[in-house]
């Protein structure tokens, strides 16, 4: 798989771990909360299934291990943590940047009224 | 890595499952992370049974992880030579067993027929006949005044109904029932002006009297 067909195949639990580590380095749990956050709990990820997402995503190369050190604020085991590598911050660009046009598209053609109110949909063919 | 509860050691036996090379990489890191949802789930007021509430999300979770290790370890190996490797009688019978199990809870906890709903022989609940526009008798029924039992509020529902009993001459009537609850199927689909609403949650009534 070539970097550009990496970029277009994000899974929602990869697009989310990804938006996660954009805003800052985390561990395994502070990634599954942010997941449950930003997705409005759409995304809900175990300790097996982030795991794997985890391991596939330093196979390819998208995010990379930063450092292992204590976090205080839960208790004082050490941690591993998580950053975004170059490739991991230019596939989430690009699918925020796919997702902003695409939700632009939508905007304009009142895709979001016509999926409400059908009828609209008819009127307008 | 201490471990401290007994859902801890259980889950650090189930750890086993995995894949070798996956479990030595991850093991302790996944079980880190059911300690803190543990601690999460605890902290929870509201959580009745927070034990089953915990497990019934993590069997989950380690079903569908499970199959994705051994599927990557699959793809990556030649299977013929490290099938026999992979799935040890033990490992396989375990599986299995998770497999059933998780079935089972997840069965009892999300498809377990209506039990909020309110039973037929509540002696504070009100329920009417009434007609939809084609004809068909439905049962309307009003909030109950015993709070406890319900947790739909003040809100009348409307059930459409599955009954060898002539309902008519009932309609506009109150009316005592019994029969029980049936999950919202095509049978118990209103058609109403025209447009199929539902599938809305059914009744079938054995028997019926007017209340008094």
């Amino acid at each position: 798989m070539n970097k550009s067909q990496m970029q277009l195949t994000l899974t929602p639990a990869v697009f989310y771990i990804l938006l996660a580590l954009a805003i800052k380095e985390r561990h395994g749990y502070e990634i599954m909360k942010q997941v449950r956050k930003d997705s409005k709990e759409k995304v809900q990820l175990g300790p097996g299934t982030l795991y794997g997402a985890i391991k596939r995503m330093l196979e390819e190369g998208l995010i990379l291990e930063a450092d292992e050190r204590p976090d205080a604020t839960i208790n004082d085991e050490r941690r591993k943590y998580y950053k975004l590598t170059d490739l991991g911050r230019q596939s989430l660009h690009t699918e925020l940047e796919r997702m902003e046009h695409a939700l632009e598209a939508a905007k304009k053609g009142n895709v979001f009224g016509k999926l409400l109110n059908p009828t609209l949909t008819n009127l307008a063919i | 890595m201490k471990i401290k509860t007994r859902s801890e050691k259980m889950y650090s036996w189930l750890l086993f499952l995995y894949p070798k090379k996956y479990r030595i990489e991850y093991g302790v890191l996944m079980l880190q992370i059911f300690r803190d949802i543990q601690r999460e789930i605890e902290q929870r007021r509201d959580e009745e049974n927070k034990v089953l509430a915990l497990w019934s999300w993590l069997l989950g979770d380690l079903c569908i992880s499970l199959v994705q290790q051994y599927w990557e370890v699959i793809k990556k190996f030649n299977v013929t030579i490290h099938m026999e490797k992979l799935f040890t009688p033990i490992r396989l019978i375990s599986l299995i067993g998770i497999f059933t199990f998780s079935v089972f809870i997840i069965r009892e906890i999300y498809f377990k027929p209506y039990p909020q709903l309110i039973p037929l022989n509540d002696p504070h609940a009100t329920y009417t006949i009434a007609t939809t526009h084609t004809g068909e008798c439905c049962v309307i029924h009003y909030a109950t005044t015993d709070r406890s039992k319900s947790m739909l509020g003040n809100f009348a529902e409307i059930f459409i109904v599955k009954s060898d009993i002539d309902l008519s001459k009932y309609v506009g009537k109150n009316v005592l029932l019994t029969g029980e609850f049936i999950s919202g199927d095509q049978s118990c689909i209103a058609n109403t002006c025209g447009k199929k609403f539902g599938p809305f949650i059914g009744l079938e009534i054995t028997s019926i009297q007017e209340k008094k």
